[in-house]
């Protein structure tokens, strides 16, 4: 192992090591000017990443911003409506499911051939497939962004932070 | 077959629009008075991660329809601007991955600072130097060597010496473990300072 103490210098500096690190990071920087030029550089930084101004934001931003929330809410009730509904088509009844399988074969299909990602006999048949399609799509595939719209905002923290 | 079809168009209009308008409008107002309060931070951190200000409001807003979108997991009495911080670099990531691919560097492999490909592309792509040295403007010159970091790297940084969260919290804002955080922190400062050298110097701390 390397005597220096390079890769340790920012927890040093962040009071993010233990008491026997701290003692050996402080002994090195007495004894060795290469780490301790480093980290007085480290140090530098951050006071000027501290030290920059508060950006303000442009005039309106707030109004603006409300109207695009606005928006979302007015269209929030319309979207809820047709989750639920879509809720209740999936919940029931094999030939309902039928149908939706069927639509989502319809669909899925030009695409696996489009894509040749995956083989004509891989056709994603059930909607788990089909979700999973579209992540590794949209991962190959900057393009397919609206594909991925509703998986990413469906993929928002649970656990809320303390 | 038809009661499918009506059931889907139709399912939710057992839900009378009238009852689901105010319960909205509730919410709505609650949610913006959280904005309102940590529309600062919301703001610098939006900055210091797109580094303009109509990326800046861009991502902001983004980030805040996202979050509104999510209220309903939101738990009253928690950090708010931390919940918003972490669906905003989450925006924020996936909008420069999909706005320019760069080839697949692992980022977070072990490797000494002096043989960091990072570095190396960070020195090459600093641009004209003449441009940097002209630069008089100590902000802009911090935010343009901001703007190269890789943006999880970026991410680390501005939460960490921007916001001053604690590196625990940077990982669960970032969703990664904290020596995550630790070494993507530590290269980033490390990366500044290469990028920053002759602005650096002024004011030390002790040791
Ligand atoms: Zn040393």
């Amino acid at each position: 192992m390397s005597p220096h103490v390079s890769d340790r210098l920012s927890e040093y500096m962040d009071g993010a090591l233990g008491v026997q690190d701290v003692e050996r990071v402080r002994a090195h920087l007495d004894t060795c000017p290469a780490c301790l030029q480093e980290y007085r550089g480290l140090q530098d930084v951050q006071q000027l990443l501290r030290g920059l101004p508060a950006p303000h934001p442009r005039e309106g931003f707030m109004e603006r911003t409300h109207w695009r929330l606005a928006r979302e809410a007015a269209a929030q009730p319309a979207r809820a409506r047709f989750l639920s509904g879509l809720r209740e088509a999936f919940a029931v009844r094999p030939f309902r499911v039928a149908l939706v399988a069927g639509a989502l074969v319809v669909v899925a299909l030009p695409i696996v051939w489009m894509t040749g990602s995956m083989g004509p006999r891989e056709v994603p048949l059930d909607s788990d497939a089909y979700v999973r399609h579209y992540v590794m799509l949209s991962v190959d595939r900057p393009l397919a962004d609206e594909a991925t719209s509703t998986f990413v905002s469906s993929d928002l923290p649970e656990q809320p932070i303390r | 077959m038809a009661e499918a079809v009506s059931s889907l168009v139709l399912g939710g209009m057992t839900v009378s629009p009238d009852a689901a308008e105010p319960r909205t409008a509730h919410r709505l107002a609650a949610f913006e008075e959280l904005v309102l309060r940590h529309q600062s931070q919301i703001y610098r951190v939006a900055y210091r991660l797109a580094g303009n200000h109509d990326d800046a409001e861009d991502l902001a807003q983004e980030a805040i329809i996202e979050a509104f979108r999510a209220f309903d997991r939101y738990q009253p009495g928690t950090y708010f601007d931390r919940w918003l911080f972490r669906i905003m670099s989450r925006t924020y990531i996936d909008t420069v991955r999909r706005r320019n691919r760069r080839p697949t560097v692992s980022l977070d492999a072990p490797m000494g600072p002096d043989r960091d490909p990072l570095v190396t592309v960070m020195g090459d792509s600093k641009g004209d130097p003449q441009q940097m040295t002209e630069a008089v403007d100590l902000d802009g010159t911090v935010q343009a060597a901001l703007d190269r970091l890789p943006e999880e790297f970026r991410t680390a940084v501005v939460l960490a010496d921007i916001e001053g969260l604690p590196y625990d919290e940077v990982a669960n804002v970032l969703r990664c473990p904290v020596g995550t955080v630790r070494s993507r922190l530590h290269r980033a400062r490390q990366m500044l300072r290469e990028a920053l050298g002759p602005h650096l110097g002024g004011r030390r701390g002790s040791r």
